[in-house]
């Protein structure tokens, strides 16, 4: 069940990923983009920062409110600079879905089903955001200072990644 | 030293005894700069500087406690 849920969203995302980037996005829907996926997953880390049941998952959750919240702050404070208005596309409407399917299927669980299923998504979720990072957002970024902001933040992505696959093991024993 | 996109710049650094080594984060989000059992700078948060004197010569590799993947050496002579 859980995994057909975390199937779902990455396909989801994917599938709209791919309608929309028939046309490609224009800088003003890729920063929306950064904005939403940030977002969506300062919300699940809200939620695991409170409902987490071990201290690794806690800790999690909070610096992925940390982190994610940093990025953003800076997202929007460079679109400010750059004179883009983040624009609303398909592809935020299919992640801010996702991020909230998500919450609701978490706020259903207690301890370690919690657990299991809020770091199952945190390691499909940040797989998708790195794929969409490399096919779509840096390619796509007409703006190199947009470009650059993307790719700056990458190496963070990729080490939540392998510090949610690392916390995923330990939950595994 | 400069923590600049979830990396360590430079990655390795060599310098003399009593160098004091100052890590500036430039990233939006809080970094550490841990050597098990010799050193550690608890959370650097985002724009700020932690310093470290480098009184022990010795090799110390050391990671980001929140980012594992961020990896760095100084070298004390």
């Amino acid at each position: 069940m859980k995994k057909s849920i975390i199937a779902l969203g990455a396909g989801f995302f994917l599938a709209a990923a791919a309608s929309v980037f028939a046309e490609a996005p224009n800088d003003a829907q890729i920063a929306h983009i950064v904005v939403t996926a940030n977002q969506v997953d300062i919300d699940a880390g809200k939620l695991a920062g409170k409902k987490g049941s071990t201290a690794d998952v806690k800790a999690f959750g909070k610096q992925m409110v940390t982190d994610h919240s940093g990025v953003n702050q800076q997202a929007v404070a460079l679109a400010r600079k750059l004179g883009v208005k983040p624009e609303d596309n398909p592809t935020s409407q299919a992640l801010k879905k996702g991020g909230e399917e998500n919450v609701k299927h978490l706020k259903t669980l207690e301890g370690a089903a919690f657990d299991k299923a809020y770091v199952d998504h945190e390691v499909a979720y940040h797989e998708q955001v790195l794929d969409a990072i490399d096919k779509v957002l840096v390619p796509g970024a007409q703006n190199a200072e947009l470009r650059g902001l993307i790719e700056k933040v990458r190496p963070a992505f990729v080490a939540h990644l392998e510090h949610a696959r690392s916390i995923q093991a330990k939950l595994g024993k | 030293m400069a923590i600049d996109g979830t990396a360590y710049v430079p990655a390795a650094l060599t310098v003399p005894r009593g160098t004091v080594v100052t890590f500036e984060n430039r990233d939006p989000f809080p970094h550490t700069v841990t050597a098990k059992g010799a050193f550690d700078s608890g959370n650097i948060a985002a724009g700020a500087r932690w310093r470290y004197v480098a009184t022990r010569s010795g090799t110390y590799e050391y990671i980001c406690a929140l980012h594992p993947n961020m990896k760095g050496t100084l070298v004390v002579q």
